[in-house]
């Protein structure tokens, strides 16, 4: 270690993305420093405070929400200002929000990359799909991803793609005898179901068991078959990182020639510590990665630092099925149905993926009846009648950077007096148009599958996957950090975050954020 | 912490119809027990509620969820939560094992159309008093916030599982090994 640093690289963040990141560099022999905001907590726990919490649909709900590091359920903790309620799942201890995922592991395709080239809308990406890649490959192998490398993934029924350079780390799970039965009724109306790659291994891979349906993926895997950012943060430790919990960076301190030479952290104690690096990662997640920026009045010469905010906002649709499918069984989703994930049509509105869940419904069907009033024996009989055949779509859609989407730092302060966020959101036009294609679809479902609807006016809905709010692209005038993820103002500040993505298209995020994670630890040890 | 019931090993096939049998004998035992209960006096706070008091209510929720038998310790947690807030609580369950001894009605199968059923405050207790048990939680889950009324009674005991215990599991827990899935269960058939 250069006696002048505290450390070759400093990570804010130790969540999937900061995590990896912190690894990579660990392992090629630089010395780092992972801050992390939030405490560190063992599996079981989490297990138990979710057994005994009487909010098993908020996900948040089992993990620790503290003064000094709340999740994002805390009612003071995210104020909104447009007409969405903005609010998604979100956590702050050592492994971060990957704790609660679904470990939905898609790549972007090659066309994802382009949506301004090909179809007139919203941005590109900087760089090529073939740049990212071997990055992608390395980051299913960490996560330890399950999928099958044979279908056409962008839901078109053509070869296999996008393509890849080696097969998945791990065969996919079995397909449950729910998405069998639907696959079969779907597909005769046109309908490509695609199974979903994901981080929930199939075989002991990495310390972890396989999976073995659980079912309990959202808000905690019992076992840890499913990834989460805990993992990388203990093999980081492991390869030498010094990992500082309880740790929250609140200001990224600038010196000489633009670059950044400290960082200051603060610790519920009260204390407060400066500490310095040569190159520094900021990877608190796609909300208080550009409210860190903003506080710190760095890296923002473009004025983009929390605007071009997206989620892939969604809908969705639950029905009765005309026959016993018996949802629950397996994980708690496996695939869905890709028919607009890519096409000609994204020059008119945005595309759509449908997603069939397959957590056990026991909660939402009682309720139900027990809303209508049923009781007695006929409860009983009920509850098992419709649980057989409960279907749950869940939905996304595509979102354009829109620069009015935004987070703020707020005028709330959390217990170390650091302010918390503010977010004005609104859904574009573009994702209204998908809508409509998207109702559309839920009526032929309806008919295929001659199903009671339950609900398919939910309202749009926050799905958790936070894109654009520091957003990439290739001129320092309009994006705040470029194809490498390094910002535009300071030379040795890099960005892990799902916040640089440009093009949101519609798969969850994440592993695009790790590849990317990675790759800026190559690029940080090719110049130390 | 309870420890869940192992599960089926390889989801066989339950027999409803038998199990219900089973359930409506034992209540006309459960429904007896009301009659002493309704004529007592009532505590004034759940902390006060008498041995007496949670006893009959064990019964008269074993009456209202068809089962002959609930645990005590849970019966006096839903008690607890559904009276914290609402003294009256107590005197509403008096009330309410009074009509249904009026209206005789000693298993749930004779409950539908009756004049409890009829009457909308009581069946709103009725619905309350059930949805506790299986839940496992009383109060109204408020989504997107940490903040909301609702209390934890019981996670595997939980009511809305059984009726699905021998197909799907209580999530958490496992039923079998890896890839399981891609079978119907065993039940298929006559679901
Ligand atoms: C219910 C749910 C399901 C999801 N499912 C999927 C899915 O299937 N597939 C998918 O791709 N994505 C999914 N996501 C999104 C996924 O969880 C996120 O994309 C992912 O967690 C982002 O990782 P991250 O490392 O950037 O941020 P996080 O995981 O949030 O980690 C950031 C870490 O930084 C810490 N931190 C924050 N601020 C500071 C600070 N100032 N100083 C020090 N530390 C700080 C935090 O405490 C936290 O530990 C889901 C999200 C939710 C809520
Ligand atoms: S289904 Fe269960 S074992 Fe498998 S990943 Fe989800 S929670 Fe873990």
């Amino acid at each position: 270690m250069n006696p002048q640093y505290d450390a070759d690289v400093i990570v804010i963040g130790s969540g999937a993305l900061g995590s990896n990141a912190a690894y990579e560099l660990a392992k090629l022999g630089r010395s780092v420093i992972m801050l992390e905001a939030g405490s560190r907590i063992p599996r079981w726990k989490i297990v138990e405070n979710f057994r005994t919490s009487s909010r098993k649909s908020n996900f948040n709900d089992p993990y620790p929400n503290e003064p000094w590091a709340h999740t994002s359920y805390d009612p003071d903790y995210i104020e909104n200002t447009g007409s969405f309620n903005f609010k998604p799942g979100m956590l702050k201890l050592v492994g971060g929000t990957t704790w609660h995922w679904a470990a939905a592991c898609w790549r972007y395709l090659p066309n994802d990359m382009k949506l301004k080239t090909l179809y007139g809308v919203g941005r590109d990406w900087p760089i090529e799909y073939s740049e990212l890649e071997p990055y992608y490959q390395r980051a299913e192998e960490a996560l330890g991803v399950s999928g099958n490398g044979d279908e056409d993934q962008s839901g078109q029924a053509g070869k296999p793609w996008p393509p890849r350079s080696r097969p998945y780390p791990l065969p996919p799970e079995a397909t449950t005898y729910m998405n069998q039965r639907l696959n079969e009724r779907l597909a005769k109306e046109g309908y490509h179901y695609i199974h979903e790659p994901n981080g929930r291994v199939t075989r002991p891979y990495d310390g972890r068991p396989a999976c073995c349906g659980n079912n309990n993926c959202m808000p905690v895997c019992p076992i840890g078959a499913m990834y989460s950012g805990d993992m990388h943060a203990t093999h980081a430790e492991k390869a030498g990182v010094k990992l500082l919990t309880e740790s929250t960076a609140y200001k990224l301190e600038k010196g000489a020639g633009g670059r950044i030479v400290a960082v200051h952290y603060k610790k519920p104690t009260g204390e407060d510590i400066r500490i310095t690096a040569r190159y520094f990662v900021v990877a608190a997640h796609g909300l208080e990665t550009p409210k860190l920026l903003l506080i710190s009045g760095v890296a923002n010469s473009s004025d983009q630092v929390g605007r071009n905010l997206m989620d892939h906002t969604g809908i969705g649709l639950t029905m009765i099925a005309d026959e016993p499918l018996w949802p629950g069984r397996g994980a708690v989703q496996q695939g869905g149905i890709f028919n607009w994930r890519d096409g000609d049509f994204r020059k008119q509105h945005s595309a759509v993926k449908h997603s069939m869940a397959n957590a056990v419904p026991n909660l939402a069907v009682t309720n139900r009846l027990l809303h209508k009033g049923v009781v007695g024996p006929e409860l009983d009989e009920r509850i098992r009648h419709d649980a057989a055949r409960w279907v749950d779509v869940g939905t996304v859609f595509e979102m354009l950077p829109e620069a009015g989407n935004r987070v703020t730092p707020s005028d709330k302060k959390d217990a170390l007096g650091i302010p918390m966020l503010r977010v004005n959101y609104d859904v574009g036009d573009y994702t209204k148009a998908g809508k409509v294609i998207a109702k559309q679809d839920y009526a032929k479902f309806a008919k295929i599958l001659n199903a009671e609807v339950i609900e398919d006016e939910t309202g749009w809905q926050n799905r958790d996957h936070i894109m654009g709010s520091v957003i990439m692209g290739s001129d320092a005038k309009d994006s705040v950090v470029n194809s490498e993820c390094r910002t535009f103002d300071h030379d040795n500040l890099f960005l892990a975050t799902t916040g640089v993505i440009p093009a949101s298209g519609v798969i969850n995020p994440t592993l695009t954020g790790v590849a990317l994670s990675i790759r800026i630890a190559d690029t940080i040890h090719r110049e130390l | 912490m309870h420890v869940p019931p192992a599960p089926s090993p390889a989801d066989a096939p339950s027999s409803p119809s038998r199990r219900r049998l089973i359930v409506s004998a034992s209540l006309v035992a459960a429904g007896a027990a009301l009659l002493p209960w309704s004529r007592m006096a009532y505590a004034q706070s759940p902390a006060q509620a008498s041995p007496a008091e949670l006893a009959g209510f064990l019964a008269l929720s074993c009456l209202l969820t068809s089962r002959p038998h609930l645990d005590a310790a849970l019966s006096q947690r839903v008690f607890v939560a559904l009276a914290d807030g609402d003294r009256n609580f107590g005197f509403k369950v008096r009330s309410l094992a009074d009509a249904l001894g009026r209206a005789g009605i000693t298993d749930m199968k004779a409950f539908k159309d009756s004049a409890v059923d009829k009457d909308p405050d009581s069946k709103a207790l009725v619905v309350l008093i059930v949805s506790a048990w299986y839940h496992g939680y009383t109060g109204t889950p408020k989504s997107l916030t940490s903040v909301d009324d609702t209390r934890f009674i019981t996670y595997t005991e939980a009511l809305m599982f059984a009726p699905t215990r021998d197909v799907t599991v209580i999530p958490t827990y496992a039923r079998a090994g890896t890839d399981y899935w891609a079978h119907p269960p065993a039940s298929i058939a006559t679901d």
